[in-house]
């Protein structure tokens, strides 16, 4: 193994505290095996190789089909349209909330980052309740289109809008990260130099928040490619093949038979999903470009006479992606039939005592969804802090592909993840004789694999920003890798831990990208709950846990932020 | 209590050579500063003898532990070493007494001798009072003065000091230079000190270690490396030297006649210096003095910097224009740029091993 072949550790096999670091290494490597790469590699053999030699005849064939063709073509546009757009948005709320001084900015942006918290199949709902011709809302005002006519959003351009204003807080959060780290005097030296506020900003504050609108860009495009919901929820209604809902389709229809083909699509995905981080770090490979100002006072322009319209601009918009979709998604949870106009005689509580009480396959699937969401949560914090305490401190050949294995798991789309699970599982394992497909456990691997890195990531940062001899001094003084662990390393990066797990829980209990190929009539997820109850026409019922998924989220992060003064600054997402 | 040994250490990190067989004793109970300009090598020999770092061959000896070798590698945890690190290394989420006790707690000493122990490290320090402060809520000199209690508190055979002093301010850092004096005076622990401050070295240190790319240049008292500095490193490094070619005319009894820039003058060298040319002179700006009556050597002046009390006086010999001297000079007698002057060398020292400053002296008389 590369990593025997150095010296210092081969000889210092002898001594008892590296032998327990290495004994942490070697468990923290079966894990990453176990979760990311035996599954992926066996999608990647399933794709290219399913009968165990490589057949250049069968990757043709498949890709000459005209429908293989259009969905990959679509998923680009896409992809492409929806990043640009998710960018303007994101880059220009952005620009307003850290560099401005506009009023208000706490709870702007909880709202701009709140689109970013609710499930996108429960954001897809709200809008196809909002324009369609049975809209609840638009009824009542008058306005919803004639019965009959088609759903403005049952096309490319619906899912392009709908997937760019979901994603835009991916932007907001990058291009935001990018300019607090701006200090104010490299705006006033430009300043003094003569140049005025735009000009400063053009010249100065716009290159160096570079990276973080590339990332950003890239972050979009990413997650837009391999997004299930909204292509799903408007693509299969508006015939706009795409090939995330092509590889569900033909799982649904031809099922165990369609495993290598469909195995093919999905690395086509991911091959377009990591064509755009690869051009990500194209982008940012020309120059490093470090800030090295030692002042920590933030950067403000002062807006003058246009900080009001600013913010009253910010503010329509804000509401109206967040507040009309949902009050829409409301209005029809609230009648008994869809298409049904509010009005006092219809309106009806009916659909949530349902959700809530009555449909046990709702209450299970909650349930389901609840106890996975916190097993993937702390499994991934227990394994994340050793992990990131290699990755940062003690790096070394495995442990980088370890951590490049997790990545490329996270950058994949969660169905292809699912897929690979699939695969992986789908034979009973060896020995034990015990087959996990159809289980909830299916489901649990494949949200290993797929959610590592966003609670690893939180704790690396959390890595970083220790001073490395901090744990040196515990070291000094004679404590163990495990006792330093326990006293030292646990306590300091707690904040940044406990952030991940909360975004690995808040995400994993709503999600449906991974769990929809892996649920089972008897083991489903409240994500994939709401995308079959739409599909089965229980509009009224769908729109119901919306709500609740919407209020239950929203709940959530709010008594996260109620602990937001024992966090480190720039832990929440959504605090300002 | 114990000495330490270093014998032939290498450490490389790829490509880079970062010690180059290195070699040095420290007595026990000594206190030894080790003084180089940034990337000479300091910090990694400092890691080495914490075992933060493994070496390629040599040995390290603490005491009577062989701790590193190219086979042996003793972890930092089992040195019984303290470390006072240049960030202070204070644990953010721990008490004054929690973060001095910590090192107690691990080797498991009962909770009342434990508080005891605390408490006389807190009273030697001088920071009685502040055990259940936070970290954050001390000055700089607190701060430096917890990590130095944390790190005594486990009666360590060697304490290591990482630049102790480079996060604090001008007066705070002479405060303190006298405290880690007496604070040594007083416990007699062995320090290993390492700093790219030669006036802290020349303030505190027994012995100085003077290191330049991996390498040691030479390791004597303060006065020692002042009066003789064996390199022309040291010489450079150590007190402004000014490096001047000389030809030895004649040597006897730690004397010797040279003749510098076509002057003759008498300077110090080392018992075995023979005669020869080519040979290098260290001259101290306070060596150097302006010549009323026209002997020393023609100069012209290029730089009169006023330093309150005095002139730093800049020229350039006429029969060298590529040297420049530096000379005080008292701010009665004013002095202008391209001024004509005579100086003149009233004592300097031949530097012993100039082998390699043959060659390059004779290239130098070439050009």
């Amino acid at each position: 193994m590369a990593w025997m072949k150095s010296k210092s550790l081969t000889l210092s096999l002898r001594d008892r505290a590296v032998r327990t670091e290495i004994s942490v290494l070697t468990v923290l490597l079966v894990f990453v095996t176990a979760v990311a790469v035996a599954p992926l590699s066996r999608l990647l053999f399933e794709g290219i190789a399913p009968s165990g030699v490589f057949d250049w005849g069968r990757i043709q064939r498949i890709f000459n089909q005209a429908s293989v063709w259009r969905a990959a073509v679509n998923t680009l546009i896409m992809a492409t349209g929806s990043a640009a757009l998710a960018t303007l948005i994101g880059a220009l709320l952005a620009a307003a909330v850290a560099v401005t001084d506009i009023r208000t900015k706490a709870s702007l942006v909880f709202c701009v980052i709140l689109p970013l918290m609710i499930p996108p199949q429960v954001a897809t709902l709200a809008w196809i309740n909002l324009f369609g011709s049975s809209s609840t809302l638009l009824s009542m005002l008058g306005l919803a289109a004639e019965a009959g006519t088609r759903h403005p959003l049952y096309s490319l351009e619906g899912i392009i809008i709908v997937l760019g204003l979901h994603n835009a807080p991916l932007v907001f959060l990058a291009v935001r990260a990018s300019l607090r780290a701006l200090p104010s005097d490299l705006v006033e030296a430009a300043r003094s130099e003569g140049a005025s506020p735009l000009r400063a900003f053009l010249s100065i504050v716009l290159p160096l928040a570079r990276s973080g609108l590339i990332s950003g860009a890239a972050l979009a495009f990413v997650s837009a490619a391999g997004n299930f919901a909204v292509p799903a929820m408007l693509g299969i209604p508006g015939r706009v093949p795409t090939l995330i809902t092509l590889i569900y389709q033909r799982l649904s229809d031809y099922g165990q038979e369609a495993f290598a083909d469909v195995a093919l699509l999905s690395l086509s995905l991911g091959a377009i999903a990591v064509s755009g981080l690869l051009f990500q770090s194209w982008l940012l490979r020309r120059r490093d470009i470090r800030i090295t100002s030692l002042t920590a006072t933030p950067l403000r322009f002062s807006l003058g006479p246009w900080r009001r319209p600013t913010e009253i601009a910010c503010w329509v918009f804000a509401l109206g992606v967040l507040v009309l979709p949902l009050l829409a998604l409301l209005s029809t949870a609230l009648v008994s039939g869809y298409g049904q106009a509010l009005t006092t005689e219809t309106a009806t509580l009916k659909n949530f005592t349902n959700a809530l009480f009555h449909h046990t396959m709702i209450r299970g699937a909650f349930m389901t969804s609840a106890w996975l969401a916190a097993a993937t949560a702390v499994i991934l914090t227990i394994v994340g802090i050793p992990l990131a305490y290699f990755i940062v401190w003690r790096p070394n050949s495995l442990v980088r592909v370890a951590s490049a294995v997790l990545e490329v798991g996270y950058a994949l789309p969660g169905t292809l993840v699912a897929l690979a699970a699939i695969l992986l599982l789908i034979k009973p394992i060896p020995i034990i004789q015990v087959s996990l497909y159809g289980t909830p456990w299916i489901i649990l691997l494949a949200y290993l694999t797929n959610r590592s890195v966003l609670s690893l990531r939180p704790i690396v940062s959390g890595f970083m920003q220790l001073d490395r001899s901090l744990e040196e001094a515990a070291r000094v003084v004679g404590a163990g890798f495990f006792r330093r662990l326990r006293d030292i390393i646990i306590p300091l990066v707690a904040p940044a831990a406990g952030a991940g797990a909360i975004l690995v829980f808040l995400t994993v209990l709503t999600e449906i990208q991974v769990s929809v190929l892996l649920v089972t009539s008897s083991t489903r997820t409240i994500g994939a709950s709401v995308y079959f109850l739409e599909e089965s026409g229980a509009t009224t019922l769908a729109a119901a846990v919306g709500v609740l998924i919407v209020v239950a989220v929203f709940c959530l992060m709010l008594f996260v932020s109620s602990f937001k003064d024992r966090l480190p600054k720039g832990i929440l997402p959504w605090a300002e | 209590m114990a000495d330490l040994s270093i014998a032939h250490v290498r450490k490389r990190f790829g490509e880079f050579e970062a010690l180059k067989d290195v070699s040095l004793h420290v007595a026990d109970g000594e206190f030894v500063a080790v003084l180089g300009p940034s990337g000479c090598g300091k910090t990694t020999l400092l890691r080495t003898i914490a075992g933060f770092e493994a070496i390629d061959s040599g040995t390290i000896t603490i005491g009577s532990h062989p701790v590193s070798s190219a086979k042996v590698h003793v972890a930092p945890e089992h040195r019984n070493i303290g470390i006072v690190f240049q960030s202070y290394a204070l644990w953010p989420h721990m008490s004054v007494a929690e973060n001095v006790g910590y090192g107690l707690k691990v080797a498991r000493v009962p909770d009342a001798e434990r508080t005891r122990r605390v408490r006389d490290a807190l009273a030697l320090v001088g920071l009685t009072g502040l055990e259940t402060r936070p970290p954050a809520m001390l000055s700089g000199g607190q701060r430096q003065r917890v990590a130095l209690a944390r790190c005594l508190v486990t009666s360590p055979t060697l304490v290591l000091l990482d630049e102790p002093l480079a996060n604090l301010d001008v007066h705070l850092r002479a405060s303190m230079e006298d405290e880690f004096a007496d604070f040594h005076k007083r416990t007699g622990t062995t320090m290993f000190y390492i700093t790219h401050d030669q006036a802290e070295a020349m303030a505190l240190a027994d012995r100085i270690v003077v290191m330049d790319h991996g390498v040691v240049m030479q390791i004597a008292t303060p006065e020692e490396l002042f009066r003789r500095p064996a390199t022309e490193m040291v010489a450079q490094f150590i007190g402004q030297g000014l490096i001047v070619p000389a030809n030895v005319r004649s040597v006897g009894g730690g004397r010797c006649m040279v003749q510098v820039l076509g002057a003759d003058i008498a300077a110090r060298c080392s018992s075995e210096q023979r005669t020869g040319d080519g040979f290098r002179l260290c001259v101290r700006p306070r060596e150097l003095q302006f010549s009323a009556c026209g002997d020393g050597f023609a100069c012209r002046v290029t730089r009169v910097i006023y330093q309150g009390g005095y002139y730093r006086v800049e020229v350039m010999p006429e029969a060298d224009p590529n040297l420049r001297f530096v000379i005080h000079r008292a701010d009665d007698q004013p002095i202008e740029n391209g001024d004509l002057v005579n100086v003149v060398i009233t004592d300097g020292w031949i530097i012993p091993h100039s082998v390699t400053a043959t060659s390059s002296a004779i290239e130098y008389a070439a050009a």
